[in-house]
């Protein structure tokens, strides 16, 4: 047995035990979304992206089967199946999850049963052709599990279904499929500590999660282990991954960088986010250094001259959270 | 002809086809200018600008884009990840560069599929789509030189591009949002090419930002792709920090106030200032500058 | 050959005859040729509003002495620029010397376009009070003494070969018999044998409103290397209450 499949079998088990006779698993919400609210894209000949389905999804399709990158909102599950349908009639192998938000794991294991394992030949150690029920496998870091996760007595947030098969916890994890490397890296405390980014080479493509969000200031899930110099740390990895058109610059060329929310962007785009993000945090950590409070610093604005683009008022992520967020983790590496 | 039908037939057809096409394409191509050529700037106008590190005089900026651009500190120029990123697309308007436009013909019709303005060390090549294809998703990614559609009205060419980066209006920091878009007018006179861009940017702007220029046309070719760019190290590792301004902290506002006696509300680009009544304003207060010293301009020949 | 033959080909040729542009005065079948004003292609009557956003420092306040960067100079112009004298304009009577014709359109104030009559088309300023006429005669008057704002010969400038039908188009301008001016207030000169060349086009603006768009081209052999060309915006108002003429100043 591979150490891959003996962490599913103990990621598995780990889940069981810990879940506890819910009263429903959440992700059972009607899928009621249908393929003419998603928008799909192809970035390479080979490679898709799925938006208007919560989180951004990647789709890499050939031979081996379907490699999806996150899967969206559990209402949206369905039509994502559907679209990914007309894409290829290849099987799902792999959803592989950047986070453990809803709206980039609640389709998980929609998509999962809709897709087909790669074990599929018994194996010598007793393997059978359906393990695991013969669904594709869902790949995350190992912090995901755990808030996808309860322990004893609590209600699971996700059905065992949804949770991932396979989990890491180191910082690289790789895979050859469809003719290239797919790398599967985590990042540690930037959006949640649970961030991955997966950087497919020859598509030249990087599935960036939250870590990149074109819409708003980057989410800092401080309860979720994230904080603001890691989310500089991995919007400047992403930074490097990445590859502009250079020295030809006048071709629209380079590595294609999916947000988690958002358009497409390029080296050019992660690294003006990145300068928005660090001109932020320096402005608060020149306002606390001179002994202000969170409200004091709060009330000089900080994120002003950003503020229209990616700040808002209300909602689930306000500049109050962002700055509130900065202001709490700036002394955590 | 009356004896032989199948001949008529196929006679009447091939006239009334040769027919129709020379109207479908006359009826454009008689109102239409021609663009294609290389197109000299004389930079006779907007001599001044972005010289200086806060100089944002005749920028229509809001309280937000005034900000940002305060913030800029041109040393980000050193950063490896931004010194080939060159200039927003209204720089072929606003740059010192000339224009070199082609176009790319549909082979049945003769029609024009595109115009190209080639790129140039400042900017990327702009295509200017004329076949009535629509604009990419607000999902797709943003372009150095955006995704731009054309039209003729009369014999000016309008476009209108959309998906631009994020960048700055002009080299000194005055910033473009993502959001912005640009309408352009070419109308040509002769051998004068005049451009008209309009940008329209509701994150950074109080107004559009208008912005012309007239070029002559030229007899030397200018090459239709700018220089290649190859990075290197200019005191800045990537990674390490992005050099800014902190707030009320550029050391440069008051710089063309001292040099030039300009009002700060100008240099740091308010809105009233653009229009004549802001003279009356300043007129009371304005201090005579001392005559010319050095910059005074070109040295005209014996 | 068959009815229907003959039918279709003669369709089609009239429709070529229709799309090729009618020649000149060939309207109404032997009638008066259209005026100027019944045959403008664009509306440039109204107010407008100079839009300052280029050249700031040259034209919202007096530049320095001697700065003439951007105008390609001779070196005899260069001795007027180094001479400029305001106090000697004001005491010449010469106050309106940078207002004139190759340089009211840049200058920052507000245009009132009207038709004076069929055939003339008048722009008042209220920066500096001037007026100008543009003519459009099919030979020209003989010019009188010269002037500040000259004398202007206008033609419609349309595409699709002068087409009258097409409603589009740019207003040409050619001024002479100018006398010498300043073509920025602090004294770089054009002189009396310099000729403007003007185009006038209209657009839209994207969100609301209308623009006009003004390329001048000056040339002048004596102090001039090469003609020197500007492009200048103005913006369409409602109405004419911002109107606020203001007399020639030859230091403001």
């Amino acid at each position: 047995m591979t150490l891959a499949v003996q962490r599913s079998g103990l990621a598995i088990a780990t889940a069981c035990l810990f879940w506890a006779s819910a009263p429903g698993p959440l992700g059972a919400q009607a899928n009621s979304r249908d393929t003419r609210d998603l928008e799909v894209l192809q970035l390479r000949p080979s490679f898709f992206m799925i938006a208007g389905a919560g989180g951004n999804i990647g789709v890499q399709v050939g031979e081996d089967g379907v490699v999806v990158v996150d899967a969206g909102a559990a209402a949206s599950a369905n039509a994502v199946v559907a679209a990914i349908k007309k894409l290829t009639t290849q099987p799902i192998r792999y959803v592989i999850d950047t986070g453990a938000d809803a709206d980039h794991v609640g389709g998980n294991e929609t998509l999962s049963k809709a897709g087909q394992t790669l074990f599929t030949a018994p194996g010598s150690i007793g393997i059978t052709g359906d393990f695991l029920g013969g669904v594709a496998s869902i790949l995350s870091a190992q912090q995901v599990l755990e808030r996808m996760t309860a322990p004893t007595g609590k209600t699971s947030p996700y059905p065992i279904g949804a949770t991932p098969t396979e989990t890491f916890d180191y910082p690289r994890k790789y895979m050859y499929l469809n003719g290239e490397g797919i790398e599967v890296l985590h990042q540690p405390a930037a959006h949640t500590d649970g961030d991955v980014m997966v950087f497919f080479r020859r598509s030249d493509v990087v599935m960036a999660g939250d870590i990149l969000d074109t819409t708003r200031f980057p989410v800092i899930d401080v309860a979720k282990g994230g904080s603001i110099n890691g989310e500089i740390a991995a919007l400047n990895r992403l930074v490097d991954l990445a590859i502009p058109s250079v020295p030809i610059v006048s071709r629209d060329a380079g590595t294609l960088v999916v947000a988690g929310h958002g358009r497409v962007c390029d080296q050019y785009d992660v690294a003006a986010y990145r300068d928005m993000v660090t001109v932020i945090r320096d402005r608060v950590r020149d306002l606390k250094k001179a002994g202000m409070t969170l409200n004091q610093v709060k009330a000089a604005a900080p994120a002003r001259g950003y503020t229209r683009r990616y700040g808002s008022d209300s909602g689930p992520w306000t500049t109050s959270s962002f700055v509130e967020a900065m202001y709490q983790t700036l002394e955590k590496p | 002809m009356g004896s032989h039908p199948v001949l008529v037939n196929v006679v009447t057809r091939r006239t009334a086809f040769a027919l129709l096409l020379w109207l479908s394409a006359s009826g454009n191509a008689l109102a239409q200018a021609e663009l294609v050529g290389t197109w000299a700037p004389r930079n006779t106008e907007d001599v001044s600008r972005d010289s200086y590190p806060v100089d944002y005089l005749g920028l229509p900026l809001n309280d937000e884009g005034r900000l940002r651009a305060l913030s800029y500190n041109e040393a980000q120029l050193a950063m490896i990840e931004h010194q080939c990123e060159g200039w927003a697309p209204v720089y072929f308007v606003q740059g010192p560069f000339g224009l070199k436009i082609w176009s790319d013909t549909e082979a049945v019709k003769g029609g024009t599929i595109s115009f190209t303005i080639g790129a140039w060390e400042d900017r990327a090549p702009m295509t200017i789509w004329m076949d009535g294809r629509p604009h990419p998703s607000e999902y797709a990614e943003h372009t150095r030189g955006g995704f731009t559609t054309g039209r003729w009205e009369g014999d000016a060419l309008v476009t209108y591009t959309t998906h631009m980066k994020a960048g700055f209006l002009r080299k000194n920091g005055p910033p473009q949002s993502d959001q912005a878009t640009m309408t352009s007018r070419f109308w040509r006179h002769g051998d004068i090419l005049t451009v008209l861009a309009v940008v329209d940017d509701p994150i950074y702007l109080a107004e559009p930002h208008i912005v012309t220029k007239s070029f002559q046309l030229a007899t030397v070719p200018m090459l239709p792709i700018g220089p290649p760019c190859v990075t290197g190290f200019e005191g800045k590792r990537p990674g390490e920090s992005t050099p800014h301004y902190l707030p009320e902290k550029n050391p440069f506002v008051d710089e063309l106030t001292t040099l030039w006696h300009l009002p700060k509300a100008a240099v740091v680009g308010e809105v009233e200032t653009l229009y004549p009544e802001y003279r009356k304003k300043i007129k009371a207060t304005y201090v005579p500058l001392e005559p010319c010293k050095r910059d005074c301009g070109a040295t005209p020949p014996r | 050959m068959r009815a229907s033959h003959a039918f279709l080909i003669g369709a089609l040729v009239s429709a070529v005859a229709l799309a090729a542009p009618a020649p000149a005065g060939a309207q109404g079948r032997g009638g008066p040729p259209p005026t100027a004003k019944a045959s403008a292609p664009i509306d440039l009557t109204g107010y407008w509003v100079s839009v300052v956003n280029e050249d700031w420092r040259y034209r919202m306040v007096t530049p320095a002495k001697g700065d003439y960067r951007g105008v390609p100079i001779t070196l005899e112009a260069l001795t007027i620029v180094n001479a400029w004298d305001p106090k000697a304009d004001d005491a010449a009577g010469t106050q309106c010397k940078s207002y004139g014709a190759a340089a009211i359109m840049r200058v920052p104030g507000r245009l009132h376009i009207t038709w004076q009559d069929d055939n003339t088309l008048r722009v008042d300023t209220d920066a500096g009070v001037q007026s100008r006429l543009f003519t459009f005669a099919a030979a020209p008057a003989p010019a009188g003494a010269a002037t500040w704002q000259g004398t202007s010969a206008a033609r419609w400038e349309r595409p699709g070969r002068g087409n009258p039908a097409v409603r589009a188009g740019s207003l040409n301008v050619v001024t002479t018999n100018m006398r010498a001016g300043y073509l920025r207030k602090n004294g770089v000169p054009y002189s009396e044998s310099a000729k403007v060349t003007e185009y006038f086009d209209l657009s839209p603006m994207p969100s609301n409103g209308q623009l006009i768009v003004v390329t001048t081209v000056v040339d002048d052999p004596k102090y001039l290397l090469q003609q020197f060309i500007v492009s200048s915006q103005f913006r369409k108002e409602a109405d004419g209450s911002k109107w606020d003429p203001t007399p020639c100043s030859s230091t403001w």
